[in-house]
């Protein structure tokens, strides 16, 4: 079942960028980083909106053809989009930016935005985008890899402060990132004087209209016994669950959920180039493919 | 407190020697801290082992990153056991009742909260 969308939500649809391998290490990490995909003359032009528009949800920029072509239909980021959330899927109807002031001495708190739910489904990416350069200096956001598995609540991490293996979005004008809606993130401190000047994050929603299935960029030769399935903080984990978690999803996104089981003990995926019990049958397909070129061999 | 203990030590020396005065007692008395506030410590640890590694941290404490980091931002402490030997002493451990759901991951680690009064 899909969510029902609103009536005449316009959507979109372009190639698929992502291959197995980035489809499972999205599953993996719960967030996917492009640096500078958005050309220097649109962020400036967005940068420029954003100068003459303060609200929190500058809405209104959804409205602007260039916004719409450069930003939310960009090759790399709607390819990745389409990749995650299938064909046709819904562009944003919302726009947030998060104004960050500067210098920000405390940064702030460790959370997973509201309203976030935890399933191996994938029904909407939560996408971030900075249209000018974001340094270490100016807070930027920081997420914490495999978060989006690990059940809490917001109010409940406030006293967390460092966490090993987070990792920083920074990065050039144009950069934007998918995530996992429920991914745990934080700002972090700003440490600059902007005189005046804040730090712009948009962050909007795309939502999938399509059942799931496994139509990004296919590697027929992958043989799934080889990947690892772990979080890369996978320390934070009882082991083997981070990758559990990740399969889990994967198969989801593959239309596979029937098909993927926890069995428990060395079954797929926590043995990674080992011939393991419970692979989904339909992954399996490669597996043989890949064997039977061996044996040509 | 090792200056109290040694101000301690001294005053049952003059005690046993019949030396022992009013000032003296009174140093000692002042050699106690007064006002004395409780700082905090959060570690997030791999496992319920007290002297486990970190993977998280933050401190509640006058004149300290929050974050729970040094300079170069690396945890002020690699495992409770060195919180341990800098004078921390654990108040709460890692609530269990998480444990009852195996199949799914809660929170972050095992948490530990340590204590010390200045």
């Amino acid at each position: 079942m899909i969510a029902p969308q609103p009536l005449a939500q316009p959507t979109y649809d372009c190639p698929a960028t992502l291959n197995d391998r980035q489809v499972v290490d999205f599953c993996r990490n719960g967030f996917l980083v492009l640096p500078a995909v958005v050309p220097d003359e649109i962020n400036r032009r967005v940068v420029d909106y954003l100068g003459a528009h303060h609200e929190h949800e500058p809405s209104g920029i959804i409205g602007q053809p260039i916004f719409v072509e450069g930003v939310l239909k960009n090759p790399q980021a709607a390819g990745a989009v389409r990749s995650l959330l299938g064909a046709n899927f819904t562009l944003p109807n919302l726009m947030s930016n998060h104004r960050g002031p500067m210098p920000w001495p405390h940064g702030g708190g460790w959370h997973r935005d509201g309203a976030s739910v935890y399933t191996p489904r994938l029904d909407y990416l939560q996408v971030f985008y900075y249209p000018e350069a974001c340094t270490d200096g100016m807070g930027p956001t920081e997420v914490l890899p495999g978060s989006h598995f690990m059940r809490t609540k917001s109010t409940l991490m406030s006293h967390y402060g460092k966490i090993a293996g987070a990792v920083s979005t920074a990065g050039p004008a144009g950069t934007i990132f998918l995530t996992v809606y429920s991914i745990w993130h934080r700002r972090t401190r700003s440490t600059i004087d902007g005189k005046g000047r804040v730090r712009n994050l948009l962050k909007y929603n795309y939502w999938r209209t399509a059942e799931p299935k496994r139509d990004w960029i296919v590697d027929p030769a992958l043989d799934f016994n080889t990947l690892d399935f772990d979080p890369p903080t996978a320390q934070l984990f009882e082991q083997f669950q981070g990758a559990l978690a990740a399969s889990e999803m994967f198969c989801w996104l593959c239309g596979l959920q029937n098909e993927h089981h926890r069995w428990g003990g060395q079954a797929w995926p926590i043995v990674p180039g080992a011939r393991q019990m419970g692979m989904p049958p339909a992954l399996q397909q490669n597996t043989r493919s890949t064997a039977r070129s061996n044996a040509n061999l | 407190m090792t200056d109290l203990r040694a101000s301690a030590e001294q005053c049952l020396e003059k005690f046993r020697a019949g030396t022992l005065s009013e000032s003296d007692l009174q140093s000692l008395v002042d050699a106690i801290p007064k006002n004395l506030r409780q700082s905090l410590l959060y570690i997030q640890a791999p496992s319920s082992h007290p002297h486990s590694s970190v993977i998280g941290m933050s401190i509640f404490e006058e004149g300290k990153d929050s974050d729970g980091v040094d300079a170069d931002g690396n945890f002020l402490y690699r495992s409770i056991h060195a919180a341990l030997q800098d004078g921390w002493r654990i108040v709460k451990f890692p609530e269990m009742t998480l444990a009852m759901d195996d199949q799914n991951t809660y929170a972050l680690g095992h948490e530990f909260i340590l204590e010390r009064w200045r």
